[in-house]
């Protein structure tokens, strides 16, 4: 029998699509390349007794061929992404994609990108979705779905400006002492920061305070950036494992989808796809299709089912994604002290930057240096290692990172298109806008000047813009709009040139927002879920 | 019955191999050593605890001995006092207490460097000088072995040997053209069994050398292909430039930090080789010869031991510290499988061979590039390294452990350290710049 729908991709979109119409009484069969990981290795130790207690915990930090060593010279966009972690971003054989301008990270993992994400969760404010076609009482009923299902800490603060609150939002968690250090020392200077535009408060984060369901709470072993093993730090695929207790439900992983097969009418007859195993091609009959498999990654799709079916090259404008900026700084208060690895690891506060246009506001998240590997940074001190790394201890509890958020907007000349290749593959074109360098500028030179008011110093140089394509926010190439033309969604994110094909990704977005926008790609997903199903 | 025979200096490099061959005489074996050595005991020989210079440890000892083997000696860079003290008082010390205790025959194990013609600096050889003349003075029947340079696993003189050898160019102080004759220990110990065996004790003097001449520019070069797969460079330093800055640093009491001391210089010098003897042939021919006394590793181990050498110079570097064999097998592991690690061109390659040398040569080769060549091989494998031991308890708790103390303290150490670096990195400018430039110029391959 045909399911309700059939789900393309297990990210953070489409689960929370698919659990929406599961608990709705619908039937969901979804396609998934589904690349897994292993279980985490000694669930209870700490980090620093998962190295005492490791056979091997060169292997298990380093990878098996010591891959995640970074060696100088290595010019690569270094993403820090640890050996446990390698599944989300491994490939099917044959994969390819060539671009300009933007260097993307594709995921074909069970969950998505979000398997290896640090779990911001923003609410847009009303003024960010201006260009979306609905209202913002359409989207806020489902933040406060989406809180209930993953659970969010935080707290009301000076960030509440930019980040509308939510219900279920539950108690921040336990900041590490360089984080109390850096609010202590907001709390001095508030007021003057404050006069600048210039907000510090606590991040929104998918880490359990307290426990959730089967889930438990974060109890600090500092082992975030190899995978929790407690479940603590949302992850799509915990969803996923729900999403499997509904009869209804039928996921199918191992595949890699194709195209639509398309008819006459402009309707998706069938999904096409390949199995990893043997490498045949396989229909799949469909009633409606929810492309979900990451915007870039659903573009593709959209494109090869036009291609198959008009033999037409497509070109879609307006991909975004958000510009960073880390800003390495120095917290002149921890000079000296021990930094304790038995904390959370990712950002526990943020930094907002009101701008003139409230669609310009600046988005910062700070991340207090413990338990990363070190040896990336003491080689890039210009001494010898020993000394490099002597210098290093006393600075090592005192380091911090901001990394700095821009929005971006949707242009013509920022593109997704097929190559002419016999497999045709993804090509990208991005070009920043022209006022690009002035915003960073500007946006550095504030956040440089309230870190000092902190106490902190940012060193000179060491700034890093990084390429497009890093932050893994993607958007834009398929986007909702108000006014019915080729290319483009409805509000419910329907495709307006194939008539039963809905993309519940970040592809629809009309507009990217400064901040992280996987909350917003699951409240939507839930919304278009509820609204169309 | 008197039939036992004394050891001196039985747990020394000689010893090790001699006491082992003394059983097959069939006599008891009683070794004087300073502190007991299990291993000497499994030998079926019995220790007895005590100091040369000290008779009453060991005259009561000696009350059953027939033959005095004397093997013990300070040797290499112990001060001028310790090897008079040692050598010569020791040996008048024994002596007097094997007089007293009615021991016949004694067997000293003197040197080759007794015979050079300049022996001034050479406490070593002054003092074995001293201890022949009191053997030969002694009334006792003796015989005096000067066996020339012995090699064979774990001699003390190969490692300084390796030293010279393994440096980028093979460094040759004086001409290289002296003649070396190595003999084996496994030789030695058999000389002096025999003497023992057939009772050679004719008051006589008998040098005793290995089965080949060869000059020691050669035995470098044959020491540099064994160990590193590849013959090298030569570069001859003149005596009088390593003598000088060696004789001051002694002077300053630093003597125990240098690689070779400027007594020790003189055996590249003067010829090392033994004048013939009736007795030599008696004592049964020299077989072993230099190929097997310093055996060419197998590529695997060559790599092997090389990575492991390497590793142990880089930790020590990095953390002041040896690593682990965890350590080492994922820095060997690590090679196997990532090409980027080996060096790109001749400047690459010197410097990374400098770098292996020794702690201090590694921090200087760091620390010029950490400026200059960041992405070499020596700065990708010291990172690599560095990243292992992260990983590893307790070398990840030296990482993370914070350089904490008060301001002031903090900012001393920090002030220090960093000037430690800085002048590493000016003598690692003034010793690499003009190489790379040589070696540029020297075209091919060359960054």
């Amino acid at each position: 029998m045909t399911p309700t729908v059939t789900v393309v991709g297990s990210g953070a979109s489409g689960v929370h699509f698919a659990l929406t119409v599961l608990r709705k009484g619908g039937t969901v069969r979804m396609l998934d390349v589904g690349r897994q990981g292993r279980a985490a290795v000694l669930p209870d130790a700490t980090l620093d007794q998962l190295k005492h207690q490791l056979d091997d915990p060169a292997g298990y930090f380093l990878g098996p061929r010591h891959e995640a060593a970074l060696l100088p010279g290595v010019d690569d966009e270094y993403y820090g992404i640890p050996p446990s972690k390698d599944y989300v971003f491994d490939p099917p054989p044959g994969f390819a994609h060539s671009g300009a301008g933007f260097a993307p990270l594709f995921s074909f993992a069970r969950g998505g990108l979000a398997e290896a994400w640090t779990g911001g969760c923003y609410p847009l404010t009303a003024a960010e979705i201006e260009d979306f076609p609905f209202p913002y009482s359409d989207l806020a009923p489902h933040y406060d779905e989406v809180a209930r299902r993953i659970g969010i800490t935080g707290e009301p603060d000076d960030l509440s400006r930019f980040m509308p609150l939510h219900d279920h939002l539950l108690p921040p968690l336990a900041l590490d002492r360089h984080s109390q250090m850096l609010m202590h020392s907001y709390g001095r200077v508030r007021g003057r920061l404050n006069n600048t535009g210039a907000y510090m408060g606590r991040t929104r984060v998918a880490t359990l305070s307290q426990p959730l369901g089967s889930r438990q709470a974060c109890d600090y072993l500092g082992r975030c950036l190899w995978g929790c093993p407690r479940g603590a730090l949302y992850t799509p695929s915990q969803t996923l494992s729900e999403c499997q207790t509904y009869p209804g439900f039928d996921y199918l992983p191992g595949v890699e989808v194709s195209h639509l097969h398309i008819g006459p009418d402009h309707r998706a007859r069938a999904v096409v796809a390949r199995s990893l195993e043997t490498g045949v091609e396989q229909e799949f009959a469909v009633d409606r299709v929810a492309l979900a498999a990451g915007a870039l990654l659903s573009t593709k799709i959209f494109l090869m089912s036009l291609l198959r079916h008009t033999g037409e090259r497509v070109r879609l404008r307006g991909l975004m994604d958000n510009r960073q900026v880390l800003v390495p700084f120095v917290n002149l208060g921890m000079l000296g002290r021990q930094f304790s690895p038995e904390s959370y690891q990712y950002h526990l506060l943020g930094v907002g930057l009101e701008s003139d246009a409230p669609r310009d506001y600046v988005h910062g998240q700070i991340t207090t240096l413990k338990t990363a590997l070190v040896h990336p940074l003491i080689s890039r001190l210009p001494l010898d290692l020993a000394a490099s790394t002597y210098l290093f201890r006393a600075i090592h509890a005192a380091l911090g990172l901001v990394n700095v958020n821009f929005r971006d907007t949707r242009r013509e000349d920022s593109y997704v298109e097929l190559t002419g290749d016999d497999v045709p593959r993804l090509r990208l074109h991005y070009s920043p806008d022209t006022e690009e360098p002035a915003r960073i500028k500007n946006a550095l030179s504030r956040i440089k000047r309230s870190l000092f008011s902190l106490n902190c110093v940012v060193p000179p140089g060491m700034s890093h813009v990084r390429p497009m394509g890093s932050s893994v926010h993607y958007a834009g190439t398929l986007p909702m709009s108000r006014t019915a033309a080729p290319f483009t969604t409805t509000a419910q994110c329907q495709s307006r040139d194939l008539e039963n094909v809905f993309v519940v990704d970040g592809a629809t977005f009309p507009f990217l927002p400064a901040k992280n926008i996987t909350f917003t790609l699951m409240a939507n997903a839930v919304r278009v879920a509820e609204a169309a199903f | 019955m008197r039939d036992a025979i004394f050891v001196t200096g039985g747990s020394g490099f000689v010893g090790r191999t001699l006491l082992p061959a003394l059983r097959s005489l069939g006599r008891p074996v009683i070794a004087l050593a300073r502190q007991p050595v299990p291993k000497m005991s499994h030998a079926g020989t019995t220790v007895i605890g005590g100091d040369l210079l000290d008779a009453a440890s060991y005259e009561d000892a000696l009350r059953s001995c027939d033959v005095v083997v004397h093997l013990a000696a300070a040797t290499g860079r112990a001060s001028a006092e310790d090897h008079m003290r040692v050598n010569a008082r020791g040996t008048d010390v024994l002596l007097d207490a094997c007089r007293k205790a009615g021991v016949p025959k004694v067997l000293f194990v003197s040197s080759i460097a007794t015979t050079f013609s300049d022996k001034t600096g050479y406490h070593y050889a002054l003092a074995k000088c001293l201890a022949e003349e009191a053997v030969s003075r002694s009334g006792l029947r003796f015989v005096i072995l000067r066996p020339t340079v012995i090699l064979g696993p774990g001699a003390p003189v190969l490692g300084s040997l390796e030293k010279l050898a393994r440096l980028p160019f093979i460094v040759v102080p004086g001409t290289g053209t002296v003649r070396v004759q190595p003999i084996h220990v496994n030789d030695v110990a058999r000389c002096i069994t025999e003497t023992v065996r057939q009772d050679l004790f004719t008051n006589e003097t008998v040098e005793i050398g290995g089965p080949e001449t060869l000059t020691m520019e050669g035995l470098l070069q044959h020491i540099r292909v064994a160990r590193t797969g590849r013959a090298g460079r030569v570069l001859h330093v003149p005596l009088p430039a390593l003598r000088i800055p060696l004789q001051m640093a002694e002077a300053l009491g630093l003597g125990r930090l240098l690689p070779i001391s400027a007594g020790q210089l003189s055996s590249f010098r003067f010829d090392g080789v033994a004048a013939s003897h009736p007795l030599h042939d008696r004592l049964g021919a020299s077989l072993i010869n230099v190929a097997q006394m310093v055996p060419r590793a197998s590529t695997a181990d060559l790599a092997g031991d090389s990575l492991n050498a390497e590793c142990r110079v880089f930790t020590q570097h990095l953390l002041g510290c040896d690593p682990d064999d965890y350590v080492a097998a994922h820095y060997r592991a690590a090679h196997a499988g990532m090409p980027t690690l080996s060096p790109r061109g001749r400047f690459d390659r010197a410097l990374l061979s400098f770098a292996r040398i020794s702690p201090l040569c590694a921090k200087i080769a760091d620390a010029y590039a950490s400026l200059f060549l960041r992405a070499g091989a020596l700065r990708k494998r010291l990172v690599l390294l560095l990243a292992i031991l992260e990983t590893r308890p307790p070398f990840s708790t030296m990482i993370d452990q914070a350089l904490g103390g008060s301001t002031l303290l903090l900012l001393i150490r920090l002030g220090a350290r960093t000037a430690a670096a800085l002048i590493s990195l000016l003598v690692g400018t003034l010793i690499f710049t003009p190489t790379r430039i040589v070696l540029a110029m020297m075209g091919k391959g060359a960054p």
